[in-house]
């Protein structure tokens, strides 16, 4: 379970900051756009950013006309880091619900942090999304940019934390399993 | 029991002192990168007029866009194509510049990735600029102290939620829309503009056949052909939308904030022109600086042009010509002008008007610099 949250946020991830283009009317026409292609100079576009936290790709393939997809290994590494970290939450809070005695506290918190993870895409990098919330809240979202993914990573790194230590608290008998759950 | 809870109580605390040293780590990378956030939107800053302290208004309220520092990168090595069929749809905007002798396209659904070509022609380097948010592209040339000529890149900032550009020879910076450098050792210092038509492919391509295009081997990766922001074929997303994304100094609600005008600058005065008017008047006029500033509209491109209206022979006055659009008439002297400001049928036949750099704005971004311009509609 962990692997599909890591693979799903992975995918939404890139897709929210644009490495993943999805469009309505066939590109192939535009330029003839070769099916795979390789940035120029690559080596030196690596560690490149385009904006904070987010860097230039070196590999662009063409998977149909309608699917486009930019690799730039650092976004993968930093998509895949919040994304095993979601699953990671995840997990822990399936694993508090199905043993712990209190169904009233839910560690569902922790995934909140997966929220700001793809809201650093959205502001960098789709205009067209934050157009949806309006000028005002895009406006906010834009200029919290640059804070949005250590945001994402120290509640992602929060919400883990304080889910294994409950799930410590169940494991030692602090908080006792009901006889019916046993 | 003992063990297993230290084991837990060691794996908690170094995940912890793990997590927040990560967290640390990247709060400390983002103030090491230097960047702020201005909360210059509810409160704009008068600018007190020209000169110094008017430069000092448009530098208080820099803000931050999102991309960092060439983070939208500009094309230093612009390869040009004849284009192959398909290559654009005949809706696509272009960019079209004849200039010493070169006649190139600069397609939009490239530009919106890069914003800045750095172009070289037969009479030395030339920039071409586009801001998607303002709407706006003009060229521009200019020489550093010790003459080196300009280059330009993107600062990732804006002002009046427009394109500030900065050049590599001396690191000032430059709003697109101004053409006067706000800050650095080039401050107060103007570049000169080179107007572009802002056309679409099917138009430019018919005029100039063997039109050069810009090609998308630029040496990134983008996804060339589409346009983050929205469509100009058919108009949406932001270039419908009235929203504006970031601060700007004033306002006006005399025209919704997208409207397309065609604006020029002459000797500290500014005008613009609504471009639906013209579209639909073919010839408009205003005094600019006690100069008269003629508009006169081409329908084969769909774009107009503006021209100091002055012969040898003194003040010309134009009228459309009654089933010849494109072509206007100077009642005085019979004499008949094309859309490019040369005379082709009359006494003043071979005559050429002066071009002024006049480029395509939205309303909301030309107000913000120019809250006293002038205005036809």
């Amino acid at each position: 379970m962990v692997g599909a949250v890591t693979v799903l946020y992975l995918v939404t991830y890139l897709w929210s900051i644009g490495d993943i283009v999805v469009t309505a009317a066939d590109q192939g026409r535009f330029g003839g756009v070769p099916l795979v292609r390789v940035a120029a100079d690559w080596p030196a576009k690596l560690l490149r950013q385009t904006a904070p936290f987010s860097y230039e790709p070196v590999l662009a393939a063409r998977l149909t006309g309608h699917l486009q997809l930019f690799l730039a290994p650092v976004n993968v590494a930093l998509g895949l880091l919040l994304g095993g970290l979601a699953g990671a939450n995840l997990a822990v809070a399936v694993h508090l619900y199905r043993t712990a005695a209190t169904c009233r506290r839910r560690s569902f918190v922790g995934l909140l942090g997966a929220l700001p993870g793809f809201l650093t895409g959205f502001a960098c990098c789709v205009p067209t999304f934050t157009l949806l919330l309006g000028a005002q809240a895009a406006a906010v979202l834009i200029g919290l940019r640059n804070w949005l993914f250590p945001l994402a990573l120290a509640i992602l790194l929060a919400g883990l934390a304080w889910g294994t230590r409950r799930l410590a608290r169940v494991r030692m008998g602090h908080d006792p399993v009901p006889r019916d759950m046993g | 029991m003992e063990s297993d809870r230290a084991r837990w109580l060691t794996r908690r605390r170094f995940m912890i002192a793990a997590g927040g040293t990560v967290a640390a780590g990247s709060v400390a990378y983002v103030i090491g990168r230097g960047v702020t956030y201005s909360a210059s939107g509810q409160a704009p800053r008068q600018a007190a007029g020209g000169g110094s302290a008017g430069l000092s208004a448009f530098a208080a309220n820099v803000v931050p866009g999102g991309p960092g520092k060439d983070g939208i990168p500009a094309i230093d090595r612009p390869r040009f194509r004849v284009a192959a069929p398909g290559f654009l749809a005949d809706d696509d905007v272009v960019f079209g510049l004849v200039h010493a002798g070169q006649t190139r396209a600069y397609p939009q659904l490239i530009l919106v990735w890069h914003e800045i070509v750095n172009d070289r022609f037969a009479d030395g380097p030339l920039s071409i600029t586009y801001c998607p948010l303002a709407g706006s592209v003009v060229g521009y040339r200019g020489r550093a102290a010790g003459g080196r000529p300009y280059s330009f890149g993107t600062t990732g900032e804006l002002v009046n939620s427009s394109l500030l550009m900065y050049d590599r020879q001396s690191g000032s910076t430059w709003p697109q829309i101004l053409g006067e450098a706000i800050t650095g050792p080039a401050r107060g210092h103007y570049l000169e503009p080179v107007p572009l038509q802002w056309t679409t492919w099917g138009r430019w391509r018919t005029l100039h056949p063997d039109t050069a295009v810009l090609s998308a081997d630029t040496g990134y990766l983008r996804p060339y052909g589409t346009d983050p922001y929205g469509s100009y074929a058919p108009i949406s997303g932001y270039y419908s939308d009235p929203s504006i994304f970031f601060p700007l100094m004033r306002r006006s609600g005399r025209f919704p904030p997208k409207e397309v005008f065609i604006a020029v600058t002459h000797w500290g005065a500014h005008a613009a022109v609504r471009k639906q008017s013209l579209r639909e008047r073919g010839v408009l006029m205003v005094r600019a600086a006690g100069k008269p500033v003629i508009f006169l509209y081409d329908p084969a491109l769909d774009d107009g042009s503006a021209f100091l209206a002055q012969t040898s022979s003194g003040q010309l006055r134009l009228a459309p010509v009654a089933g010849r659009p494109g072509y206007y008439r100077d009642p005085a002297s019979g004499s008949v002008w094309d859309s490019s400001g040369a005379a082709v049928h009359g006494p003043s036949r071979g005559a050429v008007l002066s071009r002024l750099p006049a480029f395509n704005v939205m309303w909301f971004a030309w107000y913000a610099f120019f809250p006293g311009t002038l205005v036809l509609a």
